[in-house]
């Protein structure tokens, strides 16, 4: 799909490549997977629900925890910072500008503030990312898909 | 909601990641597809959505 968007715009696609990787060797992976997953499901992206992170699996996140993330809240399988990032990751995606300082409070408190600061910036990628799949797939579907 | 500051002064985002980020948006912006009005009403939408006083 990427090559089908930025083919004319050769020096865009290493670029969009290379930003998504940056995030990912900044973050826990197991975190930013777990964060991935859960934006693919509130705004629907099937292509990023489907797939899995390689990192994130060598890390040990299994399909047992992944299977149960929409249970985060109250499922044993997460732990408190797994919770802190997911809570700040979901008023992110859902309404940015809604953020508290409590749920900034909660990743600070777990991650300390330069992991906290990495860890919204691989958001803002992460979203970002998932949000200009789906509008490529529903400017590129066919007219009767649409 | 309260407004305290959440990041201390100092703690910058990671350079691997910050350059990345700054590659990409510039390189975004030097796109000339889009007409440069509409490209700046998304601008401003995009500002308004994010909070964002800069």
């Amino acid at each position: 799909m990427l090559t089908i968007v930025l083919g004319e715009e050769p020096d865009v696609a290493p670029l969009y490549e290379a930003l998504d990787e940056a995030a990912w060797r900044i973050v826990d992976p197991v975190v930013l997977e777990l964060c991935r997953l859960r934006i693919a499901t509130l705004l629907g992206c099937e292509f990023e629900k489907h797939r899995r992170t390689d990192t994130a699996i060598d890390a040990g996140l299994d399909e047992a925890t992944i299977a149960e993330l929409p249970a985060w809240p109250k499922s044993e399988r997460f732990g408190p910072r797994d919770r802190a990032c997911l809570a700040f990751c979901e008023q992110f995606v859902i309404d940015v500008a809604g953020l508290s300082d409590e749920l900034a409070v909660a990743v600070a408190d777990h991650l300390g503030p330069q992991a906290f600061r990495n860890f919204v910036a691989a958001l803002l990628v992460l979203e970002q990312r998932q949000r200009l799949r789906l509008a490529w797939e529903l400017l590129l579907a066919p007219r009767n898909e649409r | 909601m309260s407004r305290q500051r959440r990041i201390p002064d100092g703690v910058k985002t990671a350079p691997v990641l910050a350059n990345a980020l700054d590659a990409w948006q510039a390189a975004v912006v030097r796109l000339c597809r889009l007409d440069p009005v509409t490209t700046e009403l998304v601008r401003l939408r995009c500002a308004r959505y994010h909070d964002c006083r800069t």
